[in-house]
């Protein structure tokens, strides 16, 4: 099972790639404008439909909470502080970066 | 830590390293870095395997001339992946289909895979390392 950490948003090569190489047991991380994928919008649902179920959801916090768009996260994402960000990559065997 | 020199060297067992190219050549400096930092893996005896991913695919495409745009052309360097043992160079076969590409148009011999194979592939690295 692979971490994938995401740092584009949703209309980019790189966040393609990353969907459709996401299975079941995967969990997909978004940072810097990689966040702008979580925002609950009409255009980030769609790609949501796209993403296999059983893929955990994460958005750094921080990056969210810059761009001022923390309380706008999808209900799927859980908001992680960097802390809990280093946790992840020691939780997971592997991780992939999109860029 | 034990001064190194009063040791026997010690081998560590190679890791199984993914180099993921996945940008077009050029236009930034990621696939002249990957090159250099993948070779160097290599060097290091680590396990190396090579996907080209969407794009990064025109890293391999003969008949380059970068000298039009007064870049190098890094693509020599691919004729060191038999020197360095490298011979696991991998590409998704949507991949190459979407861009019209086929064997004969590119510069190292690409072992094509679904994306189920893919997912094999990836799972079985020690990290994957992404270009």
């Amino acid at each position: 099972m692979i971490l994938n950490i995401v740092n584009k948003n949703s209309r980019s090569d790189c966040f393609d790639q990353c969907l459709a190489q996401l299975n079941p047991g995967d969990a997909l991380l978004l940072i810097e404008d990689g966040v702008l994928a979580a925002l609950d919008t009409p255009r980030n649902h769609q790609w949501l439909q796209r993403c296999p179920e059983g893929v955990a959801l994460y958005a750094l916090r921080e990056d969210a909470l810059a761009r001022g768009v923390e309380p706008q996260l999808m209900a799927g994402f859980q908001p992680v502080s960097y802390d809990e960000f280093v946790d992840l990559v020691a939780q997971f065997r592997l991780s992939q970066s999109w860029y | 830590m034990p001064a190194p020199g009063n040791q026997p060297h010690q081998h560590n067992p190679a890791k199984k390293l993914l180099f993921r190219l996945s940008k077009p050549p050029y236009g930034r400096s990621h696939a002249r870095e990957a090159i250099d930092a993948l070779l160097a893996a290599a060097a290091f005896e680590q396990d190396v395997s090579v996907l080209f991913v969407g794009d990064g695919l025109y890293q391999l495409l003969k008949n380059q001339q970068p000298n039009a745009i007064d870049q190098k052309n890094f693509t020599a360097s691919f004729g060191l992946f038999n020197l360095y043992g490298i011979s696991r160079i991998y590409a998704l076969d949507t991949d190459l289909s979407e861009r019209g590409l086929s064997a004969e148009q590119l510069l190292l011999p690409v072992t094509s895979m679904d994306r189920a194979s893919l997912t094999t592939l990836l799972r079985e690295q020690d990290q994957i390392l992404s270009f």
